[in-house]
């Protein structure tokens, strides 16, 4: 190594000690007693700065992104979890409204009604080959004081009545079924009659059978209970007229009628356990 | 030509490392013992018998210069407190002939807590620096040293193993 070799190292490990020193004096400064020279270098040193801190956050950026990559498979799986699990309390929640909506509607059913109820719960459906109710067990018996021949009625009308009474469980007997009488009246007219089940299989229809041959009657005509000889209350809905026989023929005026009450999604209904308080307030 | 490239190579591991450091912060810096992973690499090119002093110096400039732009200081603060350092080391290494594990974990333990020191003192003059008490910054430095310490056999083999001729003794 010769002389000016050796002069020319010293020098550049000088600059590179006195470099970084004077950069961060002019850094350090507070800004109102930077000299000219100050200025002058650090006017050199941000847009090298910049660039450089560009770049590195770039490369920053990416390695970042991909360790955030990394992440995302096992919070995907996490989220779809949370997410069927979500799914199922919505659908347990949406249950629970309806069954609510129901319990509400049959408590505002129990404030109309001026007799004494109470609430039982559907607790089995006997179901047709059709998929149709034939028969109900509701979850009060014996113990409720409950009795054959009381009126169970759910918020869209009569159910039927209770047939027998087993320990703690009882069977309706629904006012489709060919055993269930009811007397009713029909229309604004108020035509009298009685309705018994058709017992059909396949579909809920009951048949009306009218007192006199001269009522008028039209399909549509909504029918309620008449409460002649107090075992039904008066004016619960029943169903509506949903076809009108051929008054020229026979001894008696008849029809069928469609129930107001979707058998296939009870849950709820009432038994009305006396007689009415006051018959003019139904 | 290859001291050339074993420098590029050190300082890109270098720059690989504190990257590395600064998205897994909380894995390599655990607080308070957040090692400098940059210094090791410093003293071992300082004390490296075959390594030219102005290449290593060149070498600590740079990876000095890249912890500033990591680091968020003002630029010259990590340049100057790494060439420090490398002149330092280099003394250190002229000044004894003693080699080995212990050798570069003590060189590395007391040459971090004191270049530690000049960097708080120096950022304790910046405007709006943070200032820190003196057993907070006494058990940072310490701590920081120590984990430092205990990588740099590791580094200095990793430098040893970039750059052979750093080995060799001066001809």
């Amino acid at each position: 190594m010769n002389y000016f070799q050796t002069i020319r190292d010293a020098a550049i490990l000088l600059a590179l000690l006195i470099v970084p020193a004077v950069f961060l004096r002019a850094n350090l400064r507070d800004p109102s007693e930077l000299s000219w020279l100050d200025r002058a270098l650090l006017q050199v040193s941000g847009p090298v700065q910049y660039v450089a801190e560009w770049a590195a956050d770039g490369v920053t950026s990416i390695v970042e992104d991909y360790v955030y990559l990394l992440d995302v498979k096992s919070d995907n799986d996490h989220l779809r979890a949370e997410n069927d699990r979500l799914q199922r309390e919505m659908r347990v929640l949406r249950s629970d409204v309806q069954r609510v909506r129901e319990l509400e509607s049959l408590l505002g059913l129990r404030e109309r009604m001026a007799t004494e109820t109470m609430t039982a719960r559907v607790i089995a459906k006997d179901i047709s080959p059709s998929f149709r109710v034939v028969r109900l067990a509701i979850d009060q018996g014996e113990q409720a004081r409950v009795h054959a021949g009381m009126p169970v009625v759910a918020n869209q009308g009569l159910v039927g009545q209770i047939r027998r009474v087993s320990g703690r469980f009882a069977d309706v007997l629904l006012t489709i079924d060919p055993e269930s009488r009811v007397d009713v009246v029909v229309g604004e007219r108020r035509a009298r009659g009685r309705l018994e089940g058709l017992g059909e299989r396949g579909r809920y229809r009951c048949r009306i059978q009218f007192d006199r041959m001269d009522d008028r009657v039209a399909v549509g005509d909504e029918v309620f209970t008449s409460g002649l000889g107090k075992k039904f209350p008066a004016s619960i809905l029943i169903g509506t007229i949903s076809k009108v026989g051929d008054q020229e023929l026979g001894l008696h005026q008849e029809g069928e009628v469609t129930p107001a009450v979707d058998f296939t999604r009870l849950d709820e209904v009432l038994i009305l356990t006396s007689g009415p308080k006051d018959p003019d307030a139904l | 030509m290859r001291g050339a490239r074993a420098s590029i190579i050190i300082v890109s591991v270098v720059f690989a490392i504190v990257l590395l450091q600064s998205v897994f912060s909380s894995l390599l810096a655990p607080h308070p013992f957040s090692p400098y992973f940059g210094l090791p690499f410093v003293f071992a090119l300082g004390t490296a018998p075959g390594t030219r002093v102005l290449r290593g110096a060149v070498t600590a400039f740079a990876i000095g210069y890249f912890y500033d732009f990591f680091t968020g200081n003002p630029l010259g603060l990590h340049t100057f407190v790494f060439v420090v350092g490398y002149f330092s080391a280099w003394l250190i290494g002229y000044l004894l002939s003693f080699r080995g594990i212990v050798f570069e974990m003590v060189l590395t333990f007391v040459l971090t807590v004191l270049l530690g020191g000049l960097l708080e003192l120096i950022r304790g003059f910046t405007p709006g620096g943070i200032a820190r008490s003196g057993g907070t910054l006494t058990i940072a430095l310490f701590a920081s040293a120590f984990a430092t310490a205990l990588l740099a056999p590791i580094l200095f083999a990793l430098v040893r193993g970039v750059d052979p001729e750093s080995e060799r003794a001066p001809t």
